[in-house]
């Protein structure tokens, strides 16, 4: 019989060390499931991890790292905070389709006006108000009623696809678009649009902001009173109580800040590399950050660089797809296979595996 | 006055801009007025009524993060007058 067994001191080099083994025993596991489909799994994972950082493209495959690892990283601090105080706020991808409502709808209202020092600014309240509104619901039902809020959460994304179908074809939708679905394009309008701050490097103003959470949040967790409560509640829940941490509060303060960025994540995306708001405008940033937070151990550093990683994967998995005809749902599973060895992983680092019978308890 | 008070002021605040912006000329010098005083007024009346409100403003000093947390209401606010009008109104045609 095989059983695990809670190791009395977990190795601390070994949790630093997990996310690198998970991501070389991914690189094993996901080149023979490329060699199962017949590919090249050498050339395949040089394809995702190596051309798009040194490769003949990099120039340009880099830029687009920086553009899919911005909303991911903004979203997974947000997710971190919450996830470290043990609220698990799963709906993230329904708080940044509402981000990117609200803050669409706020632009359009101004359109044509060229007011970019106002429309801008007031879309990123927007944003962030859209995502906070929605994670407001589930954090509301369980401070009442204690429901379970990563069921609400989750729930309410396919709710929040529903009114994105709702927006992009009724109220969002350009007049000018000769019945087309989906809303005027935010990123051609300038008092809206959210190019790059630095030319040629992918930085737009979502990149920035995404920085700056990570730093917020590292001084938050380490310097701060409320990060220590947050450490504290996620640890020891009775000790944060006594110490005068209130759950509800804290639920509330969690759920609001990982709403708000992730609203903020979808105000950027809107605003850049989608550019408007259509029927298929969400593409799971929200699911894949909380693979970041994890790959990232909870920590605003390490989420810098996980978002980063699961970046390069996007694009060298784009670059896979189109140079080895390698099918989309693959280097899903690529990057679902990253999520699966490090929780693994992470199992092996808190349990030992024992093989025989169970013992007698005392 | 509690943190909450500044955010809920400026929110109202917000969500009159468009009305006021809206309303040219005198309309909209009217409507700014109008609006200020019945708040006046409403504090008026609730200070005869409810003796804590008295305590509140007496103690309230103004400082810089009143001021934010007033501005962040307000651009909330703005927000969303500016949301439901879309909603509620659809999409603007060009003017210009």
């Amino acid at each position: 019989m095989i059983r695990l067994e809670r190791r009395p001191n977990p190795s601390q080099v070994w949790s630093y060390l997990t996310p690198v083994v998970a991501l070389i025993a991914t690189m094993i596991a996901g080149g023979a499931m490329f060699a199962a489909l017949g590919s090249d799994p050498v050339e395949a994972i040089r394809l995702i991890f190596w051309d798009p950082l040194f490769g003949e493209f990099a120039f340009y495959y880099r830029a687009q790292i920086l553009v899919k690892a911005g909303p991911l990283i903004l979203i997974a601090v947000g997710l971190a905070l919450g996830f470290r105080a043990g609220i698990w706020n799963i709906g993230a991808e329904g708080q940044y389709i509402m981000g990117a409502i609200f803050a669409a709808a706020v632009g359009l209202a101004f359109y044509p006006m060229e007011a970019r020092w106002l429309i801008f600014p007031l879309m990123i309240v927007a944003g962030a108000l859209g995502g906070f509104l929605w994670a407001m619901i589930p954090a509301l039902l369980k401070t009442k009623f204690n429901t379970n809020e990563i069921l609400v959460s989750l729930l309410l994304v396919y709710v929040a696809e529903q009114f994105l179908a709702k927006m992009s074809f009724g109220a969002l939708r350009n007049p000018d678009g000769q019945g087309f679905p989906g809303s005027r394009n935010l990123s051609q309008y300038a008092s809206t649009a959210n190019p790059e701050v630095i030319a040629g490097t992918g930085a737009h103003w979502g990149v920035i902001a995404a920085t700056i959470a990570v730093l917020v949040a590292a001084i938050l967790l380490s310097r701060h009173r409320v990060g220590f409560d947050i450490k504290l509640m996620g640890v020891a829940p009775r000790a944060a109580a006594f110490s005068g941490v209130i759950p509800a509060r804290m639920v509330i303060l969690c759920l609001g800040i990982s709403g708000a960025l992730a609203g903020l994540a979808g105000m950027f995306e809107v605003t850049g590399p989608a550019g408007q708001i259509t029927e298929n405008f969400n593409q799971g940033y929200g699911f894949t950050a909380i693979i970041v937070a994890f790959l990232g151990r909870l920590n605003p550093i390490g989420i810098l660089f996980a978002g980063l990683l699961i970046g390069l994967t996007y694009i060298g998995g784009d670059a896979a797809q189109s140079g080895m005809g390698l099918p989309l749902a693959a280097v899903q599973a690529f990057q679902g296979m990253l999520l699966f060895f490090l929780l693994a992983f992470d199992l092996l680092t808190q349990y030992r595996v024992r093989l025989g019978k169970a013992g007698v308890a005392a | 006055m509690t943190r909450a008070m500044p955010v809920m002021i400026g929110l109202a605040m917000g969500l009159m801009i468009p009305f006021v912006v809206h309303g040219n000329g005198a309309v909209g010098g009217a409507l700014f007025l109008i609006a200020h005083l019945l708040v006046l007024l409403a504090v008026l009346l609730l200070l005869r009524f409810v003796p804590r409100i008295g305590r509140v403003l007496r103690t309230h000093r103004p400082s810089p993060a009143h001021m934010a947390r007033m501005a962040l209401g307000a651009a909330a606010g703005f927000a969303v007058i500016c949301l439901s009008c879309t909603f509620f109104f659809g999409m603007p045609h060009p003017w210009t």
